[in-house]
């Protein structure tokens, strides 16, 4: 009685022991390569350029209301001149402003970015060059001029987007495929 | 005069923009500096998306699995995982089966849209209970595994409209997990392995 006891715990063990084991998935594929899958972004702009350029004037306070890409541009870079890092963080669009401050690795691309253009800028001028409209964004193309003419000119660019009403720069839109493209272009046309 | 004319220009960029008009309609926003006038471009800019594929050696059913006897430990475990879930309507088992950002990337839509565990199950009862899985295609891109399958009837009848539906999945901690990864990319919404189109382009604006 004892034994067929055992037997049947045995048993009853194995059972269960076989519903919960692990399926052994066997679903066979065939190979059939490497594919590539190319897509092609054609956009269309309106392009101007900056005429009778000279240095512009800095600010020394932040814009109060929409005043224009270029102007926030300008902006951008007075808030730099003035050492003031929470005007300049404001500069730039939501997701951006949010990373600053935290442990995103952004807000120390951004930190790098700002010591670097403090740097150049008691030194350098701002120049605006070239003017680029698509349909949701614009994109400001400059100068810093001036400095150690050994390290020449720097051509920068900033694409702009509207957010609330403001022209705010678009930190996703400088690290796109496209960023990289257009420079090239408007570039490759007018320098 | 200039000035005049720069604040008609914006009033008029304001009026499109509350109308809600196209916002490219030509020219839209200006300078405040003297530019000369404009001219059109155009740019095309090229993205390649690299993948392998697999195709399912006729048609490979999936097995229904309770959920001690299903693991995660390579990307097939992890559909099946999914699949038995859905038809064994069980709503927790499904949602562990998300990686953790995708698991809140879903929850918080499902709050926003006021969807709930009774909405997923009610849906599943409908549309998976008594379905077969038929597994497609296998694509591997960068660090995702891409499956696509097929929803069918009892009785084998095709019941996703034809569609092969794809699922994502990738590896975290050690197990596979279902993510939203791909969710903007153009490769998954545009499914070269289903369309059978190589290239295309597209007009942006």
């Amino acid at each position: 009685m004892e034994f067929r006891g055992v037997v049947a715990l045995l048993c009853a063990g194995l059972l269960l022991l076989c519903s919960h084991a692990a399926y052994a998935a066997d679903i066979r594929f065939d190979y059939k390569g490497e594919k590539t899958y190319a897509r092609h972004e054609k956009y269309h702009f309106l392009h101007r350029t900056y005429i009778n350029r000279k240095p512009v004037d800095l600010l020394d306070q932040k814009l109060l209301f929409n005043e224009g890409p270029d102007r926030e541009v300008i902006s951008f870079f007075s808030a730099i001149s003035m050492d003031d890092p929470k005007w300049w963080i404001s500069e730039w669009d939501e997701q951006t402003r949010n990373a600053w401050g935290s442990k995103n690795p952004t807000h120390t691309q951004l930190q790098d970015m700002y010591r670097y253009y403090q740097r150049e800028l008691r030194h350098r001028k701002l120049e605006l060059t070239d003017w680029v409209v698509l349909q949701h964004s614009v994109w400001i193309f400059l100068d810093l001029t001036g400095g150690d003419p050994a390290s020449g000119v720097l051509h920068e660019v900033l694409p702009l987007v509207l957010e609330g009403g403001r022209w705010r720069v678009s930190y996703p839109d400088m690290n796109s495929q496209f960023y990289a493209a257009l420079k090239q272009k408007i570039y490759g046309k007018s320098k | 005069m200039r000035k005049l004319l720069q604040t008609l220009k914006w009033t008029l960029t304001a009026a499109l923009l509350l109308a809600g008009a196209p916002m490219y309609a030509g020219e839209w926003v200006w300078p405040t500096l003297d530019t000369s006038e404009p001219q059109t471009g155009e740019l095309t800019v090229t993205t390649r998306y690299v993948y392998k594929l697999y195709v399912a050696e006729g048609a490979q059913e999936l097995p229904v699995l309770d959920r001690p006897a299903a693991t995660l430990e390579t990307p097939v475990d992890a559909l099946i995982a999914r699949m038995s879930a859905l038809r064994k309507l069980d709503y927790d088992w499904w949602l562990s089966l998300w990686d953790k950002r995708s698991r809140e990337l879903y929850q918080e839509k499902d709050r926003r849209e006021g969807r709930n565990r009774d909405y997923w199950l009610t849906l599943w009862k409908a549309q998976f209970r008594d379905a077969r899985i038929l597994v497609r295609k296998k694509i591997e891109y960068g660090k995702y595994t891409i499956f696509t399958y097929s929803v069918l009837s009892k009785t084998g009848q095709d019941i996703g409209g034809g569609i092969e539906f794809p699922l994502v999945l990738a590896k975290e901690d050690g197990n596979w997990k279902v993510t939203l990864d791909l969710r903007a990319n153009p490769l998954l919404s545009e499914s070269p392995w289903y369309s059978g189109i190589a290239e295309k382009t597209i007009q942006v604006n």
